[in-house]
């Protein structure tokens, strides 16, 4: 083993050299490197689309996909207007208004719906009225006063178009499910008719160009604000859109912030220009290029992947004061600064290289998670794992091969023989008293462990915003007034055509329609339910001259059909919204509350147990947004745990195979695994939920604390076989490994903290775990791993001797 | 939204359909008009946009029809619905009655309209339906023409003559001559005069091509009040029946973009003119009460 590893040693060794002596040349090349990844940077996109987070061929986004090309958007986007003096004659000229502007102005439109264009069907005696709720603007208050009697007669709008309440008026935007691919020349409209009757165009609106329709919204919606009108905007969509404005904002803040601190902790920790300003460039070179590769290869930035530059700070932090470290100690004890940084990066390049492949392999467990953007981050961050082990090992030679150093009192920075005495004593207690260490350990860990039960898995955009934001206002108003914004489809297949025209199936559908609007399952109860026979009632009734006791669906199939013709006729487009064209899927729309995803589906589940109960000849399929919800737990569940999993048993065996030995293999991955525990637990203790971006610290914790155990046994074994001594080898361990490791930490817990400044509440649950895995980590390598090593090494004088004769071998 | 279509006048664009169909027909005929309103252009070569759309109004489409229809709707995946019609059409001085009886499927056979459609803008078209599984005419109250014509890609303007005087007429800035199925065509632009018209009909523009031996309309593309697609209309298939230019098949297609959202196809057979079994008497709600 031991030879080995010095042939690692004299390898990096003799890189280094190669690189200290032909330093312009390396720095051309790996300036020229970065330029042509960052050239590409333009192209890189941000997408929070919910669709995102799925395979292309995962069942729920198949089937939802297919919604969509058959029925169009399920997605709204919702403008509620609250007017002070209520339905006035100005409010309804003000609504007639904006809906005209939108339908001019908003760009990639499928439709608009509001109380402007609903379509009423009513009767006078033997004349049928087919016609939109206002025409025009009301000119008088009988005008005005006829508008709310006809509002009352139509149950469709309520809570839907207007609150029951009366005090809401809503908006409904649909942005167009499939781009529409533009030509040049309208003319060629013909010629495309003849070449193909199925065009291959099927290209789903882009989130960037769903943020166009949602800033267009917003822009015609600032100018109808006003002191007597409320204005909100919301739907999944518009949150979407909130939430990739919130990733921007809080990145604008958190990036230069985090850059900021570690240049602060920098500062105070080498007092060196050069030990600040390599580190950072080293960060951000290895930051630019990795995203230059993703933007070169179409990978999207995502909620997931917004923890690269995070990462990726953590690892090459923590490589260049590896290297850093050492090489100020060679040099300020008078080394010549070409031997210096040789010695540094040969000692340090074994641990460093080991703890990037650990950290790639553990990465790219994820490149099976059943998440589409977690599996695009099992690709990606491996990529930016050897980017910043490319630019720690190869850059910092060369910088400092470059410009000057200064050389240095080893002995002037005072705080650290502060921080030595700590580490004596650090070293003292761990190794006399491993037992009683590791007994604590044990302890704090079943603590953790007892309180990690807890944790439940949440997924809930709506909450990442602060009370107080316009998303989180807006959402809530929907939530309270109307009873939500979230779209649940069922889909009733009843696998033959005109099925949907069956008396008894229609009954049997109006009835679901009643009963799901009362179920209350999970605490989620729907604001709103409708289906077909809510039209078909209605057109009844009309044709009935209009009364009462006609509200219902008719027993004649005969009758249905025509009535659907008659439906047909005064608006195809809505008939998609109830039915297919050959009448053989019946649409049950279902508008819930925002809620918890872990919630949704518990009510989803429900619903399709009570659909299959009452047409157990239909195939039900349930899809729309709140579906997509649903899964995207589902699917971050079984992907953590297969992630995590599988990173474990790699990362196991590499460390088995990097330190040599099976025990102490096994040993260490136990040191690892209590700061996972520790952190599962404080998110226990204070509630805090494993959500989307909180389940990925698990990922940066491991790669942090395997990367500090790798150091500091790679130390340990060196210093052991100088001394033989367990107790001389760990704080000799101490002294040079773990003033890096705590440098690094300090650095990067500073770094994480600092998100807490963010506007999503989960950046913020983000930083805090982050930081305090970091602590964690950090006292699981000083404490625990020491003590582990004390007991294994000293077991007995016999073992110890056998031991280290092998190391010896 | 509503049922049916209005007014009558002329513009013809879609002359061909109002030809066959009974709804729609044209009032007076060529020959009176060129008597009464002599056209001194007629002889030249090179008509205006105006010109041409007079010409495309004066051209004889029929009177006393009797036609069978076949409307094929296809939705964005290719699931085709078959709907078939007998249809009636006659003059009435300057307006169009016209009768029109569902024939398939069969759980909406016999399905009735009957149409009076003014060609005076200060009236109203009357509509009535008949469901005859309600046994009940309902007359249908709407102004607006734009709602689709029985679940097809056609609306109620579409088989409605329009009124020359309602809008403005100018070549194609692109191309103000285009080869349609190895025809000359000439390509108008029609724009609606006011908001009112635009309401009615649904379409904010249409782009009109003319063949130029037989002003017929033979294809045309309109834009959409409502919505950012386009409707293109392509007649596939035009004959001269009894002396009178007829189409057989036309195809209208919704388009968003380059894709097709829906489509319907609309063949006409057993199309006869000057029946003396089609007078005043069979357009009343007492034969549509009565069926066929």
């Amino acid at each position: 083993m031991k030879t080995i590893y010095r042939k690692f040693e004299s390898a990096f060794m003799v890189l280094t050299t190669f690189v200290y002596t032909r330093k312009y040349l390396v720095l051309l090349l790996m300036l020229l490197l970065t330029a042509g990844l960052a050239s590409q940077l333009s192209r890189i996109q941000i997408d929070t689309r919910d669709e995102n987070f799925f395979h292309e061929d995962d069942p729920t986004l198949v089937a939802y996909n297919d919604f969509r090309e058959r029925f169009g958007q399920d997605e709204i986007f919702i403008i509620a207007l609250q007017p002070d003096n209520g339905l006035s004659k100005e409010f309804f000229h003000m609504l007639y208004q904006l809906h005209s502007e939108i339908i001019d102005t908003v760009p990639h439109l499928d439709d608009v719906t509001s109380l402007i264009n609903g379509r009423i069907v009513h009767g006078e005696k033997d004349t049928l009225f087919i016609e939109d709720l206002i025409e025009a603007p009301p000119q008088t208050d009988e005008e005005v006063a006829k508008i709310k009697e006809l509002i009352d007669r139509f149950p469709l709008f309520e809570n839907f178009l207007i609150s029951r309440d009366r005090s809401t008026v809503s908006i409904i935007i649909k942005a167009l499910a499939i781009k529409e691919e533009q030509s040049n020349d309208i003319l060629e409209g013909f010629a495309q008719e003849e070449s193909s009757e199925v065009d291959d165009a099927g290209k789903y609106l882009s989130n960037a160009e769903s943020m166009e329709v949602a800033n267009a919204i917003s822009a015609i919606l600032d100018k109808y604000k006003s002191d007597n009108l409320n204005v909100y905007f919301t739907g999944t969509p518009a949150v979407v859109a909130a939430l990739q404005q919130g990733i921007e904002h809080d990145l604008s803040i958190i990036m230069p912030l985090s850059c900021l601190l570690i240049i602060f902790f920098l500062t105070l920790l080498y007092r060196r220009i050069s030990g600040v300003i390599y580190p950072l460039l080293i960060v951000l070179l290895s930051l630019l290029a990795t995203f230059g590769f993703m933007a070169l290869v179409g990978v999207p930035i995502t909620l997931v992947s917004q923890i690269l530059p995070s990462f990726l700070l953590v690892v090459s932090i923590a490589h260049t004061v590896h290297i850093l470290t050492i090489f100020y100690r060679n040099y300020n004890h008078g080394g010549n600064k070409k031997e210096a940084i040789v010695d540094a990066v040969g000692f340090a390049g074994l641990p460093i290289f080991m703890t990037s492949l650990t950290t790639a392999c553990g990465l790219f467990s994820f490149a099976w998670a059943d998440m589409a953007t977690v599996a695009q981050l099992g690709y990606i961050a491996p990529i930016g794992v050897f980017f910043a082990f490319l630019y720690s090992i190869v850059l910092l030679p060369v910088f400092i091969a470059i410009f000057p150093v200064k050389r240095r009192n080893a002995t002037s920075v005072s705080s650290t023989s502060r921080l030595d005495s700590t580490f004596k004593w650090i070293a003292r207690v761990t190794t006399r008293r491993p037992w009683r260490v590791a007994l604590l350990s044990v302890f704090i860990i079943s603590v953790a462990f007892y309180s990690a039960l807890n944790v439940r898995f949440s997924h809930n955009i709506s909450t990442w915003f602060s009370k107080e934001s316009d998303i989180r206002v807006a959402t809530d108003v929907l939530d309270s007034v109307n009873g939500g914004s979230v779209m649940l489809q069922a889909l009733i297949d009843t696998g033959r055509e005109n099925g949907v025209h069956n008396p008894d199936f229609l009954h049997r559908l109006d009835r679901a329609v009643e009963d799901i609007s009362k179920l209350n399952a999970a605490g989620i109860k729907a604001g709103k339910v409708w289906a077909l026979p809510d039209v078909l009632k209605e057109t009844n009734r009309a044709l009935n001259g209009d009364l009462d006791e006609f509200y219902s669906i008719p027993e004649n199939q005969n009758l249905i059909a025509q009535e659907l013709i008659l439906f047909e006729s005064s608006g195809s487009d809505d008939l998609e919204d109830f039915t297919d064209s050959s009448y053989k899927t019946a649409l049950l729309s279902i508008m819930a509350p925002f809620a918890d995803a872990v919630l949704y589906a518990d009510y989803a589940d429900k619903i399709k147990e009570y659909l299959q109960q009452e047409f157990p000849d239909s195939k039900i399929v349930l899809t729309g947004k709140l579906q997509l919800f649903v899964q995207i737990v589902t699917n971050a569940l079984t992907s953590m745990a297969k992630s995590y999993s599988f990173a474990i048993v790699i990362i196991t065996l590499l460390m088995i195979l990097l330190v040599g030995r099976v025990r102490i293999g096994l040993m260490s991955m136990a040191a690892n695994m209590a700061p996972i525990i520790c952190i599962l637990g404080l998110m226990g203790l204070t509630g805090i939920p494993l959500d989307l971006s909180t389940m990925l610290v698990g990922s940066l914790v491991l790669g942090i604390v395997v990367d500090d155990t790798i150091h500091f046994l790679h130390h340990f074994r060196r210093a052991f076989e100088q001394t033989a001594d367990v107790e001389q080898a760990v704080l000799e361990t101490f002294l040079s490994t773990g003033r890096a490791l705590f440098i690094t930490s300090m650095v990067l817990c500073g770094g994480f903290f600092i998100y807490t400044v963010g506007d999503l509440a989960n950046n913020v649950r983000f930083g805090l775990i982050s930081g305090f895995a970091i602590l964690f980590a950090l006292a699981a390598d000083f404490f625990l791993v020491p003590s582990l090593l004390s007991i294994v090494y000293r077991k007995s004088k016999k073992q110890q001797d056998i031991c280290h004769e092998t190391i010896h071998d | 939204m509503k049922l049916f279509m209005t007014e009558t006048d002329c513009q013809g664009q879609l002359g061909l359909v109002a030809r066959f169909h009974p709804f729609l027909k044209v009032q007076f005929l060529l020959i009176i008009l060129l008597c009464f309103f002599p056209v001194t252009f007629a002889n030249s070569e090179e008509y205006t946009a105006q010109e041409i759309m007079e010409l495309v109004d004066r051209r004889d489409d029929g009177d006393k029809s009797i036609a069978d229809l076949q409307m094929l709707l296809i939705d964005r995946n290719g699931t085709q619905r078959s709907r078939t019609f007998r249809s009636f059409g006659i003059d009435k001085g300057e307006d169009r009655l016209g009768l029109m009886f569902f024939l398939s499927p069969g759980d909406v056979k016999g399905t009735g309209f009957l149409t009076y459609d003014y060609e005076t803008e200060d009236k109203s078209d009357d509509q009535w339906l008949y469901l005859p599984a309600l046994k009940k005419v309902k007359l249908i109250a709407s102004d607006d023409k734009s709602s689709s014509f029985m679940g097809s890609d056609f609306n109620y303007s579409d088989f409605t003559k329009k009124r020359l005087r309602e809008y403005t007429y100018k070549f194609y800035a692109k191309q103000r001559e285009v080869i349609v199925y190895d025809q000359k065509c000439w390509v108008i632009v029609s724009t609606p005069k006011t908001q009112r018209v635009i309401k009615e009909t649904g379409y904010t523009q249409s782009i009109l091509f003319v063949r130029q031996d037989n002003y017929v309309v033979v294809r045309a593309i309109y834009s959409l009040k409502d919505e950012k697609a386009l409707k293109y209309f392509d007649v596939k298939k035009l004959e001269q029946i009894d002396g009178i230019w007829t189409a057989l098949e036309i195809h209208m297609s919704k388009k968003k973009g380059k894709k097709t959202v829906h489509k319907t196809i609309l063949t006409l057979t057993d199309i006869k003119y000057n029946q003396d079994s089609v007078n005043e008497e069979l357009f009343t709600t007492r034969q549509l009460e009565k069926g066929m």
